[in-house]
């Protein structure tokens, strides 16, 4: 195993920029994310990983060995495609024992690295079936098995489960934990959906039109985002404008016209200084309604919408100048009605204060 | 500027190949039939109006290619109808069938036809002796002879186009209709059949450019009175008179007039093929009515349509035939002779040899145009597109009078064009252009099924390029690959309109040219011609059969999905 390491990477097709100035570093046993709405070049980085397109400027690292110019087959990468690629006219032991075939491996070898393989994605007593004999859960798994059984230095999944159903797709998404968990890949895995993500990677490097937004932990991500795209993309939330009043030591009060707001210095992703515009990011997770109108962080706010979703309640309510989503544990007692006069209490530590956009 | 890679060089030499030997001739055929001995006239062009003979045939030619199609349609229509939306047993068998008519092309045909269908041939002798009055089968001179073969070869095209069309209808479109409170004919009229009509058009333009421009069965009627005879009729004055260049230019002019309306009524109603295994949904079991009319048309389709391999076989082995419903006695003796007479041996090493030569070089440019049109898009690749397709639109005849214009005194050192001295280049040359259109769509369907990222898993494994190509894309595209070069084989086997007009020298004569001679000659001509023709007949139907059993059941599909 290696670690991919990805240093100013930029890639043009004509004066089109896909991907601009990206840099970023895959340690080894990494289950690694790339996420982004479509068309943010998501695709192409893995892409130019796998050696099928070369970066316009910029160096990919495999360990010590720089790839510029390597072309695909000798980059030992496995790549797991969207629409699974599985060879029509080779069975799946044919498909799986290719990249074996290549490589030069003997008839016993093949033959037992390839039950392995498909016994790993529990697929053995398929062997001898063609691929359009198999569903789309199958034909995955399938994939898998063939990109893994050659023990690449890195395996390659480019959106893999997004021809699946969704009761398929958190099935597989399971699997691939365990095949990760288990065998300890390196993983480069590509997607658009921030559930797929937050669930399984180790780390994520969030993109936008090209550009890397931000490389952390899901956790971290989550509650740390670095810009309002990243809050917003990843997870629900709220999002205020206002104004910074002041910045002392350990606190920061923001004046937001719905009321005042105070939080910890450490909820805000840079310093801000007395004036500077904000937009504050309140995850639904940190509003409650409380009984209590008086204290900091609480707000009065009319009730607009509740939806009822068994063992919560989502509620939609309105304050002075925005309109805050929240849910709440469906506890016995009255439940808030859509006019009810309220108040809503910010819990600062689900708070992030951002850039103003 | 950019790096000249290897995909522009072919491109660029494709281009130059096709703009030399089939734009050119056309170009310079254009120009002679209005530029003669030094100055422009119309007056040539005129006698297409004026003069009762040219006028005879020009209408005679336009009823041929009418007629045929009409026809062509009237027996393809309910046969694609019943085999797309129908599920019946004996149905995979159907498509094989399909293929019995196109491995007998018209000339041939026409000797077997004339001897059972002439004034005084076996129909006639049988009519008589029931007490019936003589019927002239053939029509006045042949005409309807010549409808009737080409009627019989050419419906199979017809049939492959609408099955196409139709199976590509998506059900859902007709269901939506059905569910808005549409009767069945009402959605049959309004929804399907418009939505099959590119389908049908193509096919009915293919047909009327064949037979209106096949020379091969009127000559063997003797049925001089059509374009395409008067034509080759001209040849030997081509140089002084310059009538002979009025009657191509009408050929062509008609061809490609029909060949790119039909393109405008295509691209305007083009159908997107819909989700995977739609036609599926829309077979239907008969009903026991249903399953006798479906019998019934299937066997009457396939007797008549094996009338001329029959009666060519008859004539083949009939020791003597003459003024009896039967052959009076039976022999082989023809058959020996077609593979040791002279002029027949050799015509039909000659015919493997061109065909062979002439698809082997369709393989190579097909497989990489089509490589190319559908891997590496640019305008440049559409026009060429459109150029190899207009080889469609040009009949054989017209074509190879064209290069007798342009090359026949065009020769390097000891190399030669001039089809007097060496008929082989120009007759390969030929052969390839005119069947390039059918290699390059069927490679082109194959790299369009073969997703790029087949070969890029491949890569991704660690398969050098060479080996991607070996394994991964030739397996992938060579059912495709195979079809075409068999359909171009075969029709290059049996070319005549090209043929007859650039083979000069007996020793050089392919299979048609050779037929044709033969049955001029009085005695065991047609005899021996039939034999001949069964002989090549046998050769297409192994080859199609070896391929049936390299491609198994996909076969069918292959000439479906061209």
């Amino acid at each position: 195993m290696v670690n991919v390491s990805i240093a100013n990477v930029s890639k043009q097709y004509g004066i089109t920029p896909v991907i601009t100035d990206m840099t970023l570093s895959v340690e080894p046993g990494d289950l690694f994310f790339l996420l982004g709405p479509s068309g943010c070049g998501k695709t192409t980085l893995l892409r130019m990983i796998a050696g099928f397109t070369e970066p316009t400027a910029g160096t990919i690292m495999f360990g010590e060995r720089n790839m510029r110019g390597v072309p695909p087959h000798r980059r030992n990468t496995g790549m797991v495609f969207q629409n699974f690629a599985l060879w029509p006219h080779l069975t799946v032991e044919q498909n799986v024992a290719f990249g074996l075939d290549v490589r030069g491996f003997s008839r016993e070898d093949k033959k037992r690295m390839t039950t392995d393989a498909l016994t790993l994605v529990r697929m053995n007593s398929y062997a001898q079936r063609y691929p359009h004999q198999l569903s789309g859960g199958q034909q995955q798994r399938v994939a898998l098995a063939r990109a893994l059984v050659v023990r690449p230095d890195v395996v390659l999944l480019d959106e893999p489960l997004s021809n699946l159903d969704a009761g398929l797709r958190i099935e597989m998404r399971k699997e691939i934990h365990r095949i990760h968990h288990e065998l300890g890949f390196t993983m480069i895995y590509v997607t658009h959906d921030q559930k797929e993500a937050l669930s399984l990677a180790t780390k994520l490097a969030l993109m936008n039109c090209g550009v890397m937004i931000q490389v952390d932990t899901p956790a971290q991500m989550y509650q740390n985002p670095s810009s309002v795209f990243a809050a917003q993309f990843v997870g629900e939330t709220n999002i205020l404008h206002g104004r910074v009043t002041r910045n002392d030591k350990n606190v920061l009060a923001v004046d937001l016209l719905s009321g005042a707001l105070l939080c910890p210095t450490a909820r805000a992703a840079r310093e801000y200084v007395a004036g500077s515009a904000v937009t504050v990011s309140i995850r639904p997770e940190g509003l409650h309604l409380t009984p209590d109108p008086q204290g900091a962080n609480v707000w009065p706010c009319v009730i607009a919408e509740t939806t009822y979703l068994g063992e919560v309640i989502q509620l939609v309510c309105r304050t002075r100048d925005a309109v805050l989503r929240m849910t709440m544990l469906n506890t016995a007692g009255a439940h808030p009605r859509p006019g009810d006069k309220r108040h809503v209490s910010v819990n600062p530590a689900h708070v992030r204060i951002l850039d103003a956009e | 500027m950019r790096k000249l890679d290897g995909s522009t060089v072919l491109l660029g030499l494709v281009t130059l190949f096709l703009g030399v030997f089939l734009l050119l001739p056309m170009a310079v055929v254009l120009v002679k039939a209005v530029y003669f001995k030094g100055h422009f006239t119309f007056a040539f062009m005129a006698q297409l109006f004026v003069h009762p003979g040219i006028r005879e045939g020009m209408w005679n030619s336009i009823q041929i290619g009418v007629y045929s199609t009409v026809l062509s349609a009237v027996i393809a229509l309910p046969l694609a109808w019943i085999c797309v939306r129908y599920r019946f047993p004996g149905r995979p068998l159907l498509n094989g069938l399909m293929l019995v008519p196109m491995v007998m092309p018209p000339f041939v045909g026409a000797l077997g036809l004339k001897q059972v269908f002439a004034r005084c041939g076996s129909f006639n002798l049988l009519f008589e002796s029931l007490g019936l009055p003589m019927v002239d089968w053939l029509g006045s001179g042949g005409m309807l002879g010549v409808v009737l073969l080409e009627v019989l070869h050419l419906y199979p095209m017809m049939y492959l186009n609408v099955a196409a069309s139709l199976s590509s209808v998506d059900p859902v479109m007709e269901e939506a209709a059905a569910n808005i409170g549409a009767k069945p004919w009402t959605i049959f009229r309004r929804i399907t059949l418009p939505l099959m009509m590119p389908g049908f058009f193509a096919g009915a333009v293919m047909v009327f450019i064949w037979a209106f421009t096949d020379p091969g069965a009127p000559l063997v009627f003797e049925y001089r009175a059509c374009i395409p005879v008067q034509i080759f009729d001209r040849l030997s004055d081509m140089n002084e008179n310059p009538v002979g260049y009025v009657l191509v230019v009408f050929a062509l002019v008609t061809s490609v007039s029909f060949f790119l309306l039909s393109k405008w009524i295509t691209r305007r109603k083009t159908v997107i093929p819909s989700g995977k295994g739609a036609a599926l949904a829309s077979e239907r079991v008969p009903t026991m009515l249903g399953y006798a009319v479906i019998y019934f048309l299937l066997t009457v389709t396939t007797l008549i349509a094996l009338i001329p391999h029959v009666t060519v076989l008859l004539v083949a082995l009939s020791d003597r035939w003459f003024m009896t419903i039967l052959p009076e006695k039976f022999t082989t003796e023809y058959f020996r002779l077609a593979v040791t007479h002279r002029l027949a041996a050799s015509s039909i090493r000659i015919s493997l040899v061109l065909s062979a030569v002439s698809t082997l070089v369709d393989v190579v440019v097909g497989v990489a145009l089509g490589y190319l049109f559908v891997r590496r898009r640019s305008l440049w690749t559409e026009w060429l597109d459109s150029l190899v397709m207009l080889a469609l639109a040009i009949p054989g005849i017209v074509l190879a009078f064209g290069y007798l214009a342009c090359f026949k005194d065009i020769s390097f050192g000891r190399f030669t064009l001039d089809p007097m001295v060496d008929a082989f280049p120009l007759l390969i040359i030929c052969y390839s252009v005119r069947r390039l259109p059918y290699m390059v769509r069927a490679s082109y369907a194959g790299f369009q099924q073969l997703s790029e990222t087949f070969e890029e898993a491949a890569r991704n494994l660690g398969a050098s390029a060479g080996c991607v190509l070996r394994r991964i894309t030739v397996p992938l595209v060579s059912s495709q690959v195979i079809a075409g070069a068999i359909l171009t084989f075969s029709f290059a086997l049996f070319e005549v309109g090209s043929t007859i007009v650039l083979a000069f020298r007996e020793q050089q004569y392919p299979i048609a040219k050779a037929i044709y001679l033969l049955n001029m000659r009085l005695v065991d001509g047609p005899n021996i011609a039939s034999a001949m023709g069964i002989i090549g007949m046998i050769i297409l139907s192994i080859s199609l059969v070896v391929t049936g059993t390299i491609l198994g059941n996909k076969m069918g599909e292959l000439f479906r999905a061209r």
